[in-house]
């Protein structure tokens, strides 16, 4: 298989041999996937200074394998600078694709989404929306989509005003669930989530942990190493 | 071919060389075995001895065979500065400018996807390090990687913590190099870097 120049972000890269990479690529087309980068670790590599994450490449590869072979790369835009601790909500963005999204699985709007993601981390204040919003399209686009705009007993619009009981793989509910899995939200957070917009503590609160419960379900015990590094770079703050 | 299974067995030692593969391997085990013995034996000698006795320095994290390393022990540096490389090697690149102060070697940067904490490049040491107030700059010479600047990033804010001064090396345009072969995110880099001439 022979793929010409696609719009890619790099993932994660590891070191291969000596002066090779296998890269761990999300390509607009073709999903996620892994390239090696032969010599990428050479000085006078012609792929050198460009095989990092964040940045919107164009790649070109070939190969029959689970393996592929890089064989061009271009810069497609400007590449985004994420700053200070953004650099560790970039890391979660990309650990989150790579816990969650299969091999060889397009999904080109979730890639949009991402460019959007990484591009809003860049340039933009309100990491905790950027992240919200981003997990929200993830979901969606991985099939697991979440309700937040009707109860789904009685498909009664959600009430701003209201309580709700999130159940997992379901949505929300106005009683409190005899069975299953839940989390308490406002009807006002659910809402603000649906159009994106967190405005307050309480929605970014009850967002955030919505959404650490939905995401948990999905990843299983294994817990997220950026997030451990986020925390300890909490403390470390003091 | 049916090859001596001692000759077999250096030829398969050799290839743990970076850059060696089972042909290269060949050639080498050859040659040493026709026309430099003597240099084959001080070979094995010095690595035996090497690979037993260098250890890591206790107050920079390099490679040393004492406790602590002879430019850590030395009184000609100047112990208020301290320079945070990723490793090792790095540390003779940054010698040949004309830094004197002291070193702090990460031996790797952060990277979450790879399970690389803060605890497994050495910040506990390097907290401790700080803690006992010689030093007065610290400056972060990480890579120019994601991770390599999120280390920096890491280590800066944990720096500020002793209200001490913080730099990172500049980053740029390539000393004798056309800017028609400069990547994008260098020029970038640059051009937010400049100054006043």
């Amino acid at each position: 298989m022979k793929v010409e120049l696609t719009p890619c972000f790099i993932l994660h890269s590891r070191p291969y041999l000596e002066s090779s990479l296998i890269l761990d690529i999300f390509s607009r087309e073709h999903g996620r996937l892994h390239l090696i980068a032969k010599g990428a670790k050479r000085e006078k590599s012609r792929f050198s200074g460009l095989l990092q994450p964040y940045q919107r490449l164009l790649m070109a590869w070939r190969g029959k394998n689970e393996l592929m072979t890089l064989t061009d790369v271009e810069a497609d835009i400007e590449a985004y600078e994420l700053q200070d601790a953004r650099l560790i909500a970039g890391f979660y963005v990309n650990e989150l694709l790579l816990r969650l999204l299969h091999q060889h699985e397009s999904h080109s709007e979730l890639f949009d989404l991402y460019g959007k993601a990484i591009f809003d981390l860049s340039e933009l204040e309100n990491v905790d929306t950027i992240l919200r919003i981003f997990e929200k399209g993830l979901l969606q686009s991985l099939g697991y989509g979440l309700v937040l705009d009707h109860e789904i007993h009685d498909e009664q619009a959600i009430a701003a005003n209201k309580n709700y009981y999130y159940l997992i793989d379901a949505g929300p509910v106005k009683e409190v669930p005899a069975t299953g899995d839940y989390v308490e939200i406002s009807g006002n957070s659910l809402l603000a989530l649906a159009k994106g917009i967190l405005e307050n503590r309480q929605e970014l609160e009850e967002t955030k942990r919505l959404m650490r419960f939905i995401l948990q379900h999905h990843l299983g015990s294994k817990p997220l190493s950026s997030r451990v590094l986020y925390k300890a770079y909490v403390d470390n703050m003091g | 071919m049916i090859e001596s299974p001692l000759l077999t067995h250096l030829i398969e030692a050799l290839c743990c060389l970076p850059g060696i593969g089972k042909k290269s391997a060949q050639r080498i085990a050859y040659h040493l075995l026709e026309r430099n013995r003597e240099g084959a034996r001080n070979l094995a000698t010095s690595m035996n001895e090497a690979m037993d006795k260098i250890g890591h320095c206790q107050r920079c994290r390099t490679f040393s065979e004492t406790e602590v390393c002879l430019l850590c022990a030395s009184n000609k540096r100047d112990s208020s500065m301290l320079c945070v490389v990723e490793s090792p090697a790095d540390v003779p690149s940054i010698e040949q400018s004309d830094y004197r102060g002291l070193y702090f070697v990460l031996m790797g940067h952060l990277s979450p996807l790879d399970g690389i904490g803060p605890d497994e490049i050495g910040l506990r040491e390097l907290s401790q390090l700080l803690e006992k107030g010689e030093i007065q700059e610290v400056i972060l010479a990480t890579n120019t990687t994601v991770e390599g600047e999120a280390t920096a990033h890491f280590i800066g804010e944990m720096v500020k913590k002793y209200d001490l001064k913080v730099t990172r090396l500049a980053h740029g345009i390539p000393m004798g190099g056309g800017l028609e072969y400069v990547n994008s995110r260098t020029i970038s880099h640059a051009m937010a870097g400049r100054r006043e001439v």
